[in-house]
């Protein structure tokens, strides 16, 4: 019997409940930080205010971590239930982990790196 | 004869649609956001995305984010608090309130957009 | 009333492809699908083929996509379809042998999986049966109605791009067993729906509960199921 790759799912399963949780709160915040409190304009200086305190990179990466894992695990279900031939799969598996890591350390990149003109940042 | 279509299957399948869709947004998303190494850069970026054009591109991100949520909430009472019963109304439920959130949320998008 | 009956017709050694044979039945009042077949291998097809033996909703044998919707033939009255023409097509999913009866080894082969029986090392009492308290009896009974028709199964979309997936009926069993107060087999079956071709390949899209002929809810035992796997592996 075709085994597939990975572990059975249980764990994929409940951390797609709880990070859809997180994921829910963290987006409301999202939106209504960057589109209707400040009458939705996305500038730089907005965003490099937010982002200069450790407390904003913190959740930011959280954030970005979260939303990749559940993004990225829900593309693995979808190659999972209809990808069955074995070389495909791993092919396709290999993609998906590798786009997720390198989107993974760009936004990383982006969060930590940043540093507002007038100084701050880490 | 195709298999019938109930709110189950419908649920599911925009689910997965909608989820793709987001997780190939949120690339763009940190390939976009990761133009704030430079100020000029990202400013020169967010105009750029200010036209007409993704503002409706957003008004679908808006619609497939509110829906995956709202599924989610479902697929969530389904799992953890006995919904299977009623899933189907609990998903009308929830489309009827992602309706009115997508409406007010759509309306002073676009207006700042400079569309409506 | 004059009703079209759409039925699948496939015959291995014809070496012919499937196609649908329209047999136009005259239908009264009461008449069952399984009826309206019977009328037309006695009087109009005799090479019909398909499964049927108890005629009323106990055995399991005729489950048949009738108008795209898996439904017990013998259940499911032909005026009260409202419909002028009916598509008559074997379970979606399960490969078909001839005409409207399907394979259902897989069917079986994945209840084996998850042994669908009482597992309870204890010797039990000579004097009398192993007793179950009305109770706990209960807690169980709707999973008990199964009557194994396979509807459920062949309409789940996961179990159709996965032929390995357990499927709603067997999980179901699965349950009807684990919850039964004189069963102690739990750990042996929970490598059978740990697995990726168990418990998680359900997405919950409802398929199974809504065609189930007994009004029994798979779906809710397969989430209670998980729930449990996760509490006792986290």
């Amino acid at each position: 019997m075709d085994r597939g790759i990975g572990s059975g799912g249980a764990f994929a399963w409940f951390f797609q409940r709880i990070s859809g949780v997180f994921l829910l709160i963290a987006l409301l915040a999202h939106f209504w930080v960057l589109h209707y409190s400040n009458n939705g304009d996305v500038t730089f200086n907005l965003v490099a205010q937010r982002l200069s305190t450790p407390l904003w990179k913190t959740i930011d990466l959280t954030f970005l971590v979260m939303a990749i894992i559940h993004g990225f695990y829900g593309f693995l279900m979808v190659i999972r239930d209809y990808v069955h031939n074995h070389n495909l799969r791993l092919v396709l598996v290999s993609l998906v982990w590798t786009v997720g890591i390198i989107v993974g350390v760009l936004g990383t990149l982006t969060i930590i790196a940043f540093k507002a003109p007038g100084g701050g940042g880490l | 004869m195709r298999y019938k279509w109930r709110t189950g299957q419908w649920a599911f399948v925009l689910h997965r649609v909608s989820g793709l869709a987001l997780s190939v947004y949120l690339v763009m998303h940190l390939y976009v956001v990761s133009s704030l190494y430079q100020p000029e850069n990202f400013n020169k970026v967010m105009a750029f995305l200010n036209q007409p054009l993704f503002k409706l591109l957003e008004i679908g991100l808006l619609g497939a984010v509110i829906y995956h949520s709202l599924n989610g909430i479902r697929v969530g009472l389904i799992d953890f608090a006995n919904g299977t019963a009623k899933h189907a109304l609990i998903f009308w439920v929830l489309m009827a309130i992602g309706a009115v959130i997508f409406i007010a949320g759509a309306i002073p998008f676009l207006h700042h957009g400079g569309v409506l | 009333m004059k009703i079209t009956f759409k039925v699948y017709r496939f015959d291995p050694q014809s070496g012919k492809a499937p196609y649908l044979q329209d047999f136009p039945v005259e239908v009264t009042p009461g008449m069952t699908i399984l009826d309206a077949l019977g009328e037309i291998k006695a009087h109009q097809d005799g090479t019909l083929v398909y499964r049927r033996s108890c005629r009323s909703g106990i055995c399991g044998s005729c489950a048949m996509k009738i108008n795209g919707f898996n439904r017990l033939a013998c259940e499911t009255q032909a005026l009260l379809l409202k419909q002028s023409v009916i598509h008559v097509e074997p379970l979606p999913g399960l490969k078909p042998i001839k005409d409207l009866a399907v394979d259902m080894e897989i069917f079986y082969e994945a209840l084996a999986r998850v042994k669908h029986w009482l597992i309870n090392p204890d010797p039990p009492p000579t004097d009398k049966e192993r007793y179950q308290s009305p109770e706990d009896f209960k807690k169980i009974e709707v999973s008990t109605s199964c009557i194994l028709c396979a509807s459920c199964t062949a309409s789940c979309p996961s179990f159709w791009a996965d032929k390995n997936y357990l499927g709603p009926a067997a999980i179901l069993k699965a349950y009807r067993y684990s919850f039964d107060t004189r069963d102690k087999g739990f750990a042996d079956r929970v490598g059978a729906l740990d697995n990726k071709h168990g418990l998680w390949r359900c997405h919950t899209i409802m398929n199974c509960t809504d065609c189930c002929p007994k009004h029994i809810n798979p779906t809710e035992s397969i989430c209670h199921l998980r729930r449990m796997t996760v509490e006792n592996k986290y």
